[in-house]
């Protein structure tokens, strides 16, 4: 055991709170430095100077100011009811979001396949979309995608309503 | 009063149940902000903390005790107060320094104009003033541990920091005032 660590653990130490094996440590190391040993004699002067500082009383008028200073915002507090409202609403909106881009997107990939071929059904997909779109190398993307879209249109609809 | 059951009723618009709360903690709200912050920062700073306690009522979930939570409350107010002053002053913050590096808070500065030469100081005194060149997270681990007599596990959940460095915390806080309090018996 060094020093810092000993002198750290010294007010467990005092407490009785230091399990055998570490208190055994300790007082061996203890027994060995006499910086330590000086360390832990002045601690109870320290101590007693640190639980004797002077405590700082408030003002008899203090928790009638804190309520006069907050009364203003109870008149004001935020409606709960109206958090989960917004919310709901914005969870409808988001599902019917999802449902016709869900539609979208399967009658776009259906139409790739009656165009007959990846290379043409994406060709389909950018002449429809005008978008520039990725090969679909991966099955799941559209449902990655609509999962995405999901979240996204989720928290900007609770944050739009939030707002107004 | 149990803290569920006091938040509950604040949170219906009860403010004799905001009151209690205030009263239950405005002794050890005033104390942290005179240690960490000064005397005179007291009933503005100990205010504005039991503000932001009511703004964040609906925000305490009972997983600590409500005087932790008030407490941790305060201990940031007084965190962003230190970090404005030392902003506008130029020195180094408070909050987030290296441990080992000496810093003072504004008010120091003000005691040595006021008694620049230190003579025949009581030991208390001496302790006041060592406890003034400490930094903040210094002050607040002595504070709760010796004014309100906090465990380790408590002081951790107020200041958000591990046990260990509650712990290590302290033991650096009580070394550097000893060397303070060496340092102010020399000068004598």
């Amino acid at each position: 055991m060094d020093c810092q660590r000993c002198q750290v653990m010294l007010p467990q130490y005092s407490a009785g709170e230091l399990n055998p094996e570490d208190a055994q440590r300790l007082e061996d190391h203890l027994t060995e430095c006499a910086r330590c040993r000086a360390h832990r004699a002045a601690e109870p002067y320290l101590e007693a100077l640190l639980t004797a500082i002077p405590v700082y009383e408030p003002p008899p008028e203090f928790t009638e100011t804190v309520l006069a200073r907050i009364r203003p915002q109870a008149q004001h507090a935020p409606d709960m009811t109206r958090h989960w409202i917004s919310f709901v609403a914005a969870a409808l909106s988001t599902m019917v979001l999802v449902v016709a881009m869900q539609r979208l997107i399967h009658s776009l990939h259906a139409a790739t396949q009656v165009a007959g071929g990846n290379g043409a059904g994406v060709d389909l997909w950018r002449i429809s979309l005008k978008l520039p779109m990725p090969e679909l190398a991966h099955p799941g993307m559209p449902a990655m995608a609509v999962v995405a879209l999901t979240i996204v249109s989720l928290w900007v609809a609770w944050a739009a309503l939030e707002r107004a | 009063m149990e803290d569920a059951q006091l938040v509950s009723r604040c949170l219906d618009g009860d403010e004799a149940a905001f009151a209690l709360l205030v009263d239950q903690h405005k002794l050890m709200v005033y104390n942290i902000v005179g240690r960490m912050v000064g005397r005179d920062a007291c009933d503005d700073l100990a205010q504005e903390a039991f503000v932001q306690v009511f703004r964040g009522l609906h925000g305490f979930r009972g997983e600590a005790k409500l005087s932790t939570w008030v407490y941790r409350i305060t201990y940031r107010v007084c965190l962003e107060r230190l970090q404005r002053q030392e902003r506008s002053i130029g020195q180094v913050p408070l909050s987030g320094g290296s441990p080992d590096s000496p810093q003072e808070g504004p008010w120091a500065a003000q005691l040595a104009v006021a008694d620049p030469e230190f003579k025949r100081l009581e030991a208390r005194t001496d302790l006041q003033r060592a406890l003034v060149t400490l930094p903040a997270h210094y002050r607040m681990v002595l504070t709760l541990f010796y004014l309100q007599g906090r465990r380790y596990d408590e002081i951790a959940q107020v200041m958000e920091i591990p046990l260990g460095t509650v712990k290590t915390y302290l033991h650096r806080a009580k070394a550097r005032l000893r060397e303070c309090l060496l340092d102010l018996e020399s000068e004598e």
